[in-house]
């Protein structure tokens, strides 16, 4: 056997499988005269189509060139003798004809000793490092970059095809969990594809020896010589990264940021922001979500997202298929996702698969951990609000496992050390849950369960009394046929509700609830007729039950009638098709056309108004009752799904896409941030859906030999329908919501600039956004205009938004991180002037939103502190000291005016106004890599 | 509905601000004062003026906005000021005062079923026009009253007693009617002590004890109170409460009075005051609603964007007056009582500052004299006016 060994960055070690044929003849070939000029990347493929040379050679380190031919008649070796040398590139071929490629390392041809030398060795420098040390170099790195050989199929199962199909599970080696979202990457078709939610992936392959990379977020590197000789099952185990070594702090794959053609993308694991400092010690990976581009809230701990200038209630958060309708804890200091038991979570924000629908701004695509499959292990931490835990391991060993985690609020002692006797007889407590089991009924089958649950309790002084609750679950069979293709079937349950007590007066004591219940079919098919096409079918359907809800008096000595605010029903459905079509190499498209049906049903009584009049409780002329299940309005729309993808060069691509959405479900909420008692309400024969549309450039490119990824998108965006609300309407007791609803426009557009170091001691990004998002109400009919039907900024856009976010690791075991966070203060509607009217003082408001807040700024900083490094030990802890807002900056949340003494004062509200220290500590069984 | 939603509003805010602000404490939030530089709005022009049904003059006031950091009433001299009606009828209106421009008594009359503008040509040449309104029917009030009630006091946790005044309409004639009071009150208050001596460099006998002692105070009530009957089948309003005065004042300590004026407005006027009402109570931080500009019915002819502000109220109009005497309750205003420093300050009265002359005396019971404060003896001091209304029946 014998092993050619490429030195320095490349670190390409391959194994080459000896063979019976291995000593072939050596034909010389003579290279064409017509591949003259030709570019190096079109003679490689030339030469591969109608020779049996290979070529090998990192296609992000050789620059594209011409290549010359002097004259005819010349041989391989001569022409590339000629060409790479002026470029500084090294070669050598093998027996086998396979020409591997180097750039600025001299090729150490010449192998460790013991070795039998079976391969032709061409060296276009003569500066040829001694064997001795090329030796010891192969043996340092063999450790980390292990080499195998694998067959897939046999010969006699190939006789008669010639393109195969492998395809199997990628897994962890240590705990044997699938690894998703791994990248198998074949250089020389240039080809790959990623595993599947199941760690499931499929190739087409022409028979045929490759070289396959894997790489994914949490392992390590693998590389492996695959020999294809028919269709075959090839499972492949792979290390956990030591991530001491390289620490990820976020990743889109690798080779996403310019090959992938998903753009207005994000992808954030649990274990990347590990050091990212929190706030109260909480480590909440969807808050993280904020310092990405494109992402922002109205202010401080306050709940809800703004994806690319639209409103909050236009973002879905799916944990494992279960939509989760509010994700706030604490009315949003912290979300509701119990951060050990989540993966990781993927943000959706311009190109939407055609899978996912019903929301105009963005996907949260939160997948739960799955538990480990190999033994018992369990975590846990404390922080000043909460303690936590978490266990998992197998049900069944390698097969099926279980993993609860849950997080509560352990005691109120910080409430009960505020001396104001209000305060003292307040309650905040909350809780969440997740439990996920993972079983495999066969090697093609398996089911997952999901449960989950978040709740509220917070009562104030003894008389207001908030909760709130998310309860949800999914069940998902998973199977795979004909080696590469996948069926997935889903029934999907969430549920969500809250409940107000209110007896601060008693006279008007109330109390009040609300309830959604989300009942949902889900069936999808994934199938890879060949590499170039991967084709999704689906179709889902959701039940929506609503409980607007009852204001009822609380106790007898309330004076107040009851009010029932009716329920609602709603059926929305959606058939889909996309097909991603790798055209080239270079250039690949994926279309999709996502088809909507949504019928409001009864039992309901609706109102006519007079035409062409305001929609106000005096103009109802007519009520309609509707049965059970009678459908009341129906609508049906197309959703278009676009994206394309062209590589310049390998270290460059541009992006494109252009995606239609509809929505049927919103909130409603005229107030600045999400409250807690805002209602979602289905859209019906008056309240129109939304719908949106989204264009995106996009530019991806590597730089500094891949160290730095780069990317920039342009997008613009319109929403017609936007549910908007007139002046001084109230949503809380509103028994015919379509009289305070106005629908309107909304329009945003804006820049992203993303620079990511993703490895390294200094890891981290930096991303600059200049956006403006504008809502315009108008109308024929006063009354049902806002800001005199001119157009406003909404109340999230914040034009000027720059996060940085970096990590030192200065060891193993202790690392610093830090974040900067810039952003435009919020706009406003401030009182600008005074008058008098009958005798009175009257405060008078400025164009909604024309005036803005103070700009934000905020320095974070934390110090993470790792046990000891021990391999065999019970469990190892982890120290957390977080600092946020260092600076104490006072940034407004908002400016509020009071008259005091018929003086009209102004207050700056600011929420973290100090900086904010916390200490946590986290444990789990096992040592620090596991 | 209408006002139990208002209340409900502002309950609902009191109770998010209170959350809020636990949520805060917990979290070291905090509160600095702070002025946002806003100065694009000042000097707008502001109208404030009707026609009715009732006979002249009508009067309409011009003034300017001001800063928010600098409240002051700035008067605006100097237009011409004009009202019209479909029927061709036109009076231009004369500036009596400031900024204050009335019709002539024999001048243009409100009638009702015609439609009325204003017109202004400002002195810099601007021109302005209201829409036309229709001057509604009158709805006469039917009676108005006032019961004993206990009402919590919104800053301090304590109930004090009161008087709250309730108005009953007439018959209406149109299905949906828009109602606008306007209250005015008058009461009667009384000093703590009589006048015995006056010292003016010399003391002197008072010649009548109980000059400043009776006195009466007229206001406007800085309150809005507007109505619709859309969501009512019965014809008229029952029972709508107006002003509520309580017992931590002088106000019902001798003879209230109340004068109502209850004009018939248009739609768009009930917007307009119904919106203005709910910007006043407007307050708070996290979860509060949007506050919003709201323009009245005035507008420049040459440029809708100009924002002017008030409203030229057409309406049809009936007004009443009520009094009531002083209710048989417990009553909580402070009372002057002669204190040793009364007396010691008598003793020093010819050290007092001539500026502070006449200084009146009192004499108690054992014939002491005393120099006590000067408001507790001289109601005018306390905004007053010794001079008994026209109206005032005894």
């Amino acid at each position: 056997m014998r092993y050619p060994v490429l030195k320095g960055h490349l670190l390409v070690v391959i194994f080459v499988f000896l063979s019976s044929f291995a000593f072939s003849q050596q034909i010389e070939y003579i290279v064409p005269l017509n591949l003259n000029q030709q570019s190096w990347s079109n003679f490689v493929k030339e030469v591969e189509a109608t020779t049996n040379y290979r070529f090998f050679y990192h296609s992000d380190s050789i620059v594209d060139f011409q290549i010359n031919i002097a004259s005819d008649g010349l041989s391989l070796e001569a022409v590339l003798s000629e060409n790479l040398s002026t470029q500084q590139y090294y070669f050598s071929i093998d027996a086998e004809h396979n020409v591997f490629v180097s750039k600025n390392q001299a090729l150490k041809a010449e192998l460790p000793p013991g070795f039998i030398d079976m391969t032709q060795s061409y060296v276009a420098d003569s500066s040829l490092t001694d064997q001795t040390e090329s030796s010891k170099d192969f043996l340092s790195t063999t450790k980390t970059y292990v080499a195998k050989t694998l067959v897939v199929g046999s010969a006699r199962e190939g006789v008669h095809i010639s393109k195969a199909t492998v395809s199997g599970y990628i897994k962890n080696r240590e705990d044997g969990l699938a690894v998703v979202g791994a990248t198998l990457y074949i250089p020389q078709l240039e080809t790959g594809t990623t595993t599947d939610a199941l760690g499931f992936y499929s190739l087409q392959l022409p028979k045929g020896k490759y070289r396959l990379v894997v790489n994914s977020i949490d392992t390590e590197e693998g590389k492996y010589e695959l020999q294809v000789l028919s269709n075959g099952k090839l499972d492949l185990l792979l290390d956990k990264k030591v991530y001491a070594l390289d620490e990820v702090i976020i990743k889109s794959e690798r080779y996403d940021n310019v090959r992938g053609t998903q753009m207005g993308f994000e992808k954030i694991s649990t274990k990347s922001i590990k050091e990212i400092p929190t706030i109260m010690g909480e480590r909440d990976i969807i808050k993280v979500a904020l310092l990405l581009p494109g992402v922002q809230s109205v202010g401080e701990g306050a709940s809800g997202f703004n994806v690319r200038g639209s409103p909050a209630d236009q973002n879905l958060f799916y944990i494992n298929n279960v939509p989760i309708y509010n994700t706030s804890h604490l009315f949003g200091f912290f979300s509701t996702f119990p951060p050990d038991a989540i993966s990781e979570f993927t943000l959706y924000k311009s190109n939407f698969p055609a899978k996912f629908g019903g929301r105009l701004s963005s996907i949260f695509d939160i997948t739960a951990k799955d538990g480990n499959k190999k033994n018992f292990s369990a975590r846990g931490g404390i922080s000043p609000i909460t303690g936590k835990l978490l266990v998992e391991g197998p049900i069944v060993k390698d097969k099926s496992s279980y993993l609860v985690g849950v997080r509560s609020t352990y005691s109120n002692w910080v409430l009960k050390l505020i001396e104001n006797p209000e305060i003292k007889n307040s309650r905040a407590g909350f809780a969440d849950a997740v439990a996920n089991f993972s079983i495999a009924l066969t090697p093609k089958d398996r089911i997952k369960i999901l449960g989950y649950y978040s709740y509220d309790d917070i009562k104030m002084a003894n008389h207001t009394q908030f909760n709130y609750e998310n309860i949800g679950t999914s069940v998902t069979w998973n199977h795979v046929f004909k080696e590469k293709h996948n069926f997935e079937l889903s029934y999907i349950y969430s549920n969500y509700g809250f409940g107000e007590e209110n007896s601060e007066f008693q006279l008007e004591a109330y109390k009040h609830s609300y309830r959604l219940k989300h009942n949902e079919v889900r069936a999808g098919v994934t199938l890879r007729p060949n590499n170039d096409h991967r084709i999704a079918i689906g179709v889902n359907s959701v039940l929506y039950m609503l409980d607007q809800g009852e204001h009822l008096p609380l106790n007898s000595e309330s004076l107040i009638d009851g009010v029932d605010l009716g329920q609602e029903k709603g059926l929305e459905s959606s058939v889909y098709i996309s097909e991603d079509w790798d055209i080239s190499p270079l250039f690949s498209i994926s279309a999709g056309l996502r088809y909507n049906f949504y019928s409001y049903l009864g039992p309901q009584d609706v109102y006519s108004y007079v035409e062409g009049a305001p929609k106000e409780i005096e103009n109802i002329t007519d009520t309609t009752s509707y049965g059970n299940n009678e459908i009341i309005k129906s609508y049906s729309a197309p959703d278009f799904r676009l994206a394309a993808k062209y590589i310049i060069n390998p270290n460059l691509s541009v992006k494109a896409s252009f995606n239609t959405l509809h929505q049927y479900i919103f909130m409603l909420s005229n107030t600045i941030a999400l409250s807690p008692t805002d209602k979602w309400k289905l859209s019906d024969s008056h309240i129109k859906p939304m719908s949106g549309q989204q264009y995106a450039v996009g530019a991806f490119t590597n730089l500094a030999k891949n160290k730095l990824e780069f990317s920039t998108e342009v997008y613009y965006k319109r929403v017609k329908n936007l549910v908007e609300y007139k002046d001084g309407a109230d949503l809380l007791v509103n028994e015919v919501p379509e009289v305070d609803v106005l629908q309107g426009e909304l329009e945003a557009y804006g820049i992203e600039f993303m620079l990511k170091k993703p490895f390294g001691r200094l890891n981290g990004w930096v991303n600059y956004t200049y956006s403006k998002s504008m809502v315009v109400v108008d109308s024929d009919i006063p009354g049902n205009q806002t800001n005199f039907g001119k157009a406003y900024p909404a109340n999230y856009d914040k034009p000027h938004a720059l996060n940085l976010v970096l990590n030192y690791k200065f060891s193993r075991r202790l690392s610093i991180s830090g974040n900067l966070v810039y952003a435009t203060g919020r706009p406003t509607t401030y009182p600008s002037a005074i008058y008098y009217q009958n005798g009175m003082q009257v405060l008078h408001y400025s164009m909604r939103n024309e005036y803005r807040l103070p700009d934000y700024f905020r320095v974070d900083l934390s110090i993470n502190l790792e046990g000891n490094l021990l391999a065999k030990k019970l469990a190892h802890g982890s120290w957390n000291l977080s600092v946020y807002n260092v600076t104490g900056r006072k940034n407004a949340y908002s400016v509020y005016f009071t008259s005091e003494n018929g003086q009209v004062k102004g207050y700056k509200l600011s929420v973290f106004g100090v900086p904010i220290v916390s200490l946590s500590y986290n444990f789990k069984l096992g040592n620090y890599a596991n | 509905m209408d006002r139990s939603m208002v209340a409900k509003k502002i309950y609902n805010i009191a109770i998010k601000s209170l959350l809020v602000s636990l949520v805060f404490i917990l979290i070291n939030s905090c509160l600095d004062e702070y002025i946002p530089k806003v100065d694009r709005y000042e000097n707008l022009l502001v109208v404030d003026g009707n026609i009715s049904n009732q006979s002249g003059p009508y009067v309409v006031r011009l003034s300017a906005s001001s800063a928010v950091s600098n409240p002051q009433y700035k008067p605006v001299s100097d237009a011409t000021v004009s009202i019209e009606s479909n029927m061709g009828e036109s009076e231009t209106l004369t500036e009596s005062e400031d900024g204050i421009y009335h019709t002539h008594a024999d001048g243009i009359q409100g009638i009702t079923g015609r439609s009325y503008r204003l017109r202004i040509i400002t002195h810099d040449g601007k021109e302005y026009e209201s829409h036309y309104e229709l001057l509604k029917p009158a709805v006469p009030i039917d009676s108005l009253y006032t019961r004993q009630e206990y009402h919590q006091d919104p800053i301090i946790d304590q109930e004090y007693g009161g008087l709250q005044f309730y108005i009953n309409t007439g018959d209406r004639q149109e299905d949906t009617t828009y109602y606008l009071w306007k209250l005015e009150k008058t009461y009667q208050f009384q000093s703590d002590y009589l006048i015995k001596m006056y010292f003016d460099g010399q003391l002197s006998r008072f010649p009548q004890p109980d000059s400043f002692y009776n006195c009466w105070k007229s206001a406007k009530i800085p309150e809005i109170f507007t109505y619709s009957t859309v969501d009512l089948d019965q014809s008229t309003v029952k029972e709508y409460p107006l002003h509520y005065v309580n017992t931590e004042n002088r106000e019902l300590s001798i003879r209230y009075s109340l004068w109502v004026e209850q004009y018939s407005i248009s739609e768009a006027a009930h917007r307009y005051w119904q919106q203005l009402k709910d910007q006043n109570i407007e307050e708070g931080a996290l979860y509060t609603q949007q506050p919003y500009q709201v323009r009245g019915n005035i507008y420049n002819i040459h440029d809708e964007d100009e924002a002017v502000l008030g409203y030229f109220m057409v309406a049809g109009s009936d007004s009443k007056r009520l009094f009531v005497d002083r209710p048989n309750l417990i009553f909580n205003y402070p009372i002057c009582s002669l204190g040793e420093g009364d007396y010691d300050a008598f003793k020093y009265i010819g050290w007092t500052d001539k500026k502070t002359w006449p200084l009146y005396v009192v004499m108690d019971t054992d014939g002491a004299f005393a120099l006590p404060h000067q408001d507790c003896l001289d109601c005018r001091r306390k905004g007053g006016s010794i001079e008994k209304p026209v109206f005032w029946d005894r």
